[in-house]
């Protein structure tokens, strides 16, 4: 059988790190898209600038190139790495990372939300709005960062 | 340690195994399903409320030289009727879809970043109240129209904070759509379950990764140009200024860049859902699913190159670029209407609600791509361009190609979400109000538009003669807007008495079907079926049936 049957439903549910296990998704068609993408608005945007000398679409087609170009670099570098780490395996696969415990509730996102809507709020009615946005805004980040640490 | 060692073991809960419940559970919850049925609400609340704005706008032009709205209360109508059913509406509906059914389709328990989805939601939510709050203001709502040309956006031609509120929503729900765009690509390439290649992929997944990098390309640069608005507006920076050395058609250019594929985010999401409805009610495999793959990449790429076909009669743009890659864009399209046909052909098709509404989005959606092309074409946009020919024309798209996706949608999923199916007999009323209600609305505005009635005027003289066809208009608007009480009065009542639905009502073919409904916490408690293409749990539960075509 050419595929991998899922034997242990676990193997399925608790699926995070999967860039070292067999039949976990490669990249490397993430790779091609967004190679193919770059190219794409790389030319058009060069197309465009010859037969329109229109500067705005110019820059919109190479800087959405080079973003995708940034993406694809980086699915190509995590490609490789995974690469390297099948390599490494050899014989002895490495351990799993240490997970911690899935994050099931987060008041963080909320706070964050508010306070980024305070900031720009403020900016339209009142400067002390701005002030109490950014005060929400980097309390929640420290909140959401240490929870990311400690699971809670 | 020790201490908690020497606890007994019914005092010691593991962490989070007692989940908060009522609001604070609502509030804190970072849960795909949760956000996704959160999104999908708000959306249509949101709904009812642009909703209502039609309906003034249409009593306002039921007949000549009406003053039923002000002209300042409807310039603010049009202009936020506009921004909440695109950008509250139908995204925020399309959105909630993905996070509830993207990683269930590729067997994930969750998104890859679960409390960025949570923040994209709030983000969308409280973006929504800033835009609407803008009517409580002395000076009213924004009303300088949906896409906001410069330079009647500048602080001599709309002071008011109302404006500047609408530049605030804008720059969160850019935000916010980055936010979601990224977790989806994320969820995509990493955490498809074993077997899940990207060409067994359920086709709503696969348009929802095409749209996110739709999103990606474009939601920035909305959210720069909201900024560069705002400094023009508030530090003098006159960036879209003629008079301190602007250029006010930048604005345009950067706007249009995130409009024309914004239209392709709102649509394609729904795209995905008739493909899994037609595939599953015709029991058959999508036909040409490759072919289809390659149609909907091809229309996000050429999407990008098409922006200033919506800034012909500037005078200003490339016609022939526009023009001739917008022809080319509804060369994918036309393929993508072949593979439902040829998907539904020889099916054996069973005429529920989701088809109904499939077969709805399959009429408007040709007429609203038909009228497309002769937009494209510059000699003829030059004289329709601006009048209510655009106005049928977008709608027709977008309530054909969107707003029929939401309820197919709707009823295709609600028995996943609820484990309640919803009844047939007001979604047949629900469907032939809005279908006869779409028509009657847009389907004279055509007319209308070549006749010259141009767009967003208050109203008009009774020697223009619109008046017989604008009443015709109004009265399917007011159809239309009827029609929402069968759908919501079938949403409440199916919630406690519809027919339970089982795990797989609709024999379906992708593994968000494999789950209880709803689904658990974690999605699924049982082990995957084996997947070996894109229709995983047909295959498990038809193992008998033969490939393509035998079916």
């Amino acid at each position: 059988m050419a595929d991998r049957r899922v034997s242990p439903g676990d193997d399925v549910l608790h699926e995070r790190d999967t860039s070292t296990r067999p039949g976990a998704p490669s990249m490397r068609f993430e790779v091609v898209l967004f190679g193919v993408l770059t190219v794409f608005l790389v030319l058009a945007g060069v197309v465009y600038y010859v037969w329109s000398d229109e500067w705005a679409g110019t820059v919109l087609l190479v800087l959405g190139g080079g973003l995708s170009g940034i993406t694809g670099g980086y699915f190509a570098f995590q490609v490789r790495l995974e690469r390297a780490d099948v390599a490494d395996a050899g014989e002895r696969r490495p351990e799993p990372k240490d997970e911690p415990e899935p994050i099931h509730a987060s008041i963080w996102p909320l706070e964050m939300g508010g306070g980024l809507t305070l900031t720009c709020l403020g900016l339209v009615l009142g400067r002390f709005i701005v002030l109490l946005g950014l005060v929400l805004v980097v309390h929640s980040t420290i909140g959401w960062i240490r929870q990311s640490r400690t699971g809670h | 340690m020790t201490v908690i060692d020497t606890r007994p073991p019914v005092a010691t809960p593991p962490p989070h195994a007692a989940p908060a419940t009522g609001v604070l559970a609502f509030l804190t919850t970072t849960d795909h399903k949760r956000i996704g049925l959160a999104y999908l609400v708000t959306a249509i609340a949101f709904f009812l409320v642009g909703g209502a704005m039609a309906g003034m706008m249409r009593a306002q032009l039921a007949a000549p030289e009406l003053d039923l709205v002000g002209e300042d209360t409807y310039n603010q109508l049009f202009t936020m009727h506009g921004t909440v059913m695109l950008l509250l509406f139908i995204s925020p509906f399309a959105i909630g879809l993905a996070n509830y059914i993207v990683p269930l389709q590729i067997g994930a328990r969750d998104m890859a970043f679960p409390r960025l989805n949570a923040l994209g939601y709030w983000l969308t939510l409280f973006a929504g109240i800033v835009m609407l709050g803008g009517f409580l203001t002395a000076d009213g709502a924004a009303k300088f129209g949906w896409y906001a040309y410069a330079n009647l956006t500048d602080d001599v031609r709309s002071p008011g904070i109302g404006g500047d509120l609408w530049i605030v929503g804008i720059a969160l729900l850019g935000l916010s759509g980055v936010m979601t765009a990224v977790n989806i690509v994320a969820t995509v390439s990493r955490l498809r379950a074993p077997g899940m290649t990207f060409f067994r992929m359920p086709i709503f997944t696969w348009n929802w990764f095409v749209t996110s990098l739709l999103i990606l390309m474009t939601f920035p640069v909305l959210t720069a140009a909201g900024v560069m608005l705002f400094s023009d507006r508030h530090l003098d920076s006159h960036i879209f200024d003629p008079v301190g050395g602007g250029y006010p058609l930048l604005w345009q250019h950067l706007f249009w860049w995130f409009g024309h594929p914004e239209v392709y985010i709102l649509v394609l999401p729904f795209v995905g859902v008739f493909t899994e409805i037609f595939a599953v009610v015709s029991r058959r495999p999508v036909f040409g699913y490759k072919g289809l793959v390659f149609a909907t990449i091809a229309i996000g790429f050429l999407s990008v190159g098409v922006w200033a076909h919506h800034m012909f009669t500037t005078g200003n743009v490339l016609l022939p670029f526009f023009s001739g890659m917008t022809m080319l864009i509804a060369v994918p399209t036309g393929v993508k209407f072949f593979n439902w046909i040829g998907t539904m052909w020889s099916g054996h098709l069973e005429f529920r609600l989701p088809l109904v509404w499939g077969i709805g989005f399959l009429l408007t959606f040709l007429l609203g791509g038909l009228t497309g092309p002769i937009l494209a074409a510059a000699p003829l946009d030059f004289h329709v361009s601006d009048s209510y020919f655009v106005v049928a024309h977008f709608h027709y798209v977008l309530l054909g190609g969107s707003m029929f996706g939401v309820f197919a949608a709707a009823y295709y999923w609600f028995p996943k979400f609820t484990g309640r199916m919803l009844d047939e007999r007001l979604g047949w009323a629900h469907f032939l109000m809005t279908f006869v209600g779409v028509h009657l609305t847009f389907g004279v505005q055509h007319v209308l538009g070549l006749r010259g009635m141009p767009r967003r005027v208050v109203s008009y003289l009774e020697s223009d003669g619109f008046g017989a066809l604008n009443l015709v208009s109004t009265i399917g608007a007011f159809l239309l807007a009827a029609s929402v009480v069968p759908f919501l009065w079938n949403m409440w009542r199916s919630l406690r008495r519809g027919a339970r639905a089982g795990d797989n009502p609709w024999d379906g073919q992708t593994l968000e079907w494999w789950t209880s409904s709803p689904p658990a916490p974690e999605n699924f408690t049982a082990p995957l079926p084996p997947i070996r293409s894109e229709r995983p749990v047909w295959d498990h539960n038809h193992p008998d049936a033969r490939a393509p075509g035998h079916a």
